[in-house]
């Protein structure tokens, strides 16, 4: 029997894609300073990912803003129809 | 034969490559090695505040490179001297940049920073787009120079 996998459960994954490492366990109040190499170039890298997981789009300016997890996650739940 | 072959037939409007850009600790030093290939400085080196950088053009025998190095606390570079990527954007001169960021846009790549004023380019406009397999371009403004 397979299980639905979560929102976190799949941003999970990006992160751990993203960061090469299987140790990250994200939570809502993860930021960019708590991941190390989480930098511009990493959160646009982020940006596709998710784009690509969730098959929508994020404005450029809004994501580049989100600094943290819980912050992604609100505007996923704002942008995913 | 009246094709140039430096501009490509592309999708967002007849684009000339220009430069490729070299992130660097110091211009000087990366001057220095590329002189073994036969770089030698285009003109004198330029500081944009703006962007955070100090930059060098060396033009050679292969493409033109723009040389950048970050100015004293500037993290514009990190991601790249961190990992040491040293070769992390092409340029390309286009006489629209806006209607080529908005083709790039809808295409799929992401407006990373700009348009805006460039030390650089006698303050003519820049921008800088992603694509979605993470390779970053800079579109130069060309529109109003005298050609």
């Amino acid at each position: 029997m397979r299980y639905p996998v979560s929102t976190d459960d799949r941003l999970n994954r990006i992160f751990r894609d993203v960061f090469a490492d299987d140790s990250i366990s994200i939570e809502d109040a993860t930021t960019t300073e708590d991941i190390e190499g989480w930098d511009s170039l990493a959160h646009i890298n982020l940006m596709f990912s998710i784009e690509d997981e969730f098959s929508m789009k994020l404005p450029d300016e809004e994501f580049a803003g989100a600094g943290s997890v819980g912050e992604i996650k609100r505007l996923l739940e704002e942008h995913v129809g | 034969m009246s094709a140039d072959p430096q501009v490509a037939p592309d999708a967002l409007g007849q684009l000339r490559f220009h430069h490729l850009g070299f992130a660097t600790r110091s211009c000087e030093r990366e001057a220095e090695t590329l002189a073994l290939l036969g770089y030698a400085p285009e003109g004198e080196a330029f500081i944009d505040p703006g962007q955070g950088i100090r930059g060098l053009f060396l033009v050679g025998g292969g493409p033109r490179i723009e040389l950048l190095e970050p100015l004293r606390g500037a993290k514009t570079l990190d991601p790249w001297l961190r990992k040491g990527i040293k070769i992390y954007h092409h340029a390309y001169e286009t006489p629209t940049i806006d209607e080529s960021i908005v083709r790039a846009r809808d295409a799929g790549a992401r407006l990373v920073s700009g348009p805006r004023e460039a030390v650089a380019f006698d303050h003519m406009r820049v921008a800088f787009l992603m694509l979605p397999s993470m390779y970053m371009f800079e579109l130069v403004d060309t529109a109003g120079r005298g050609e």
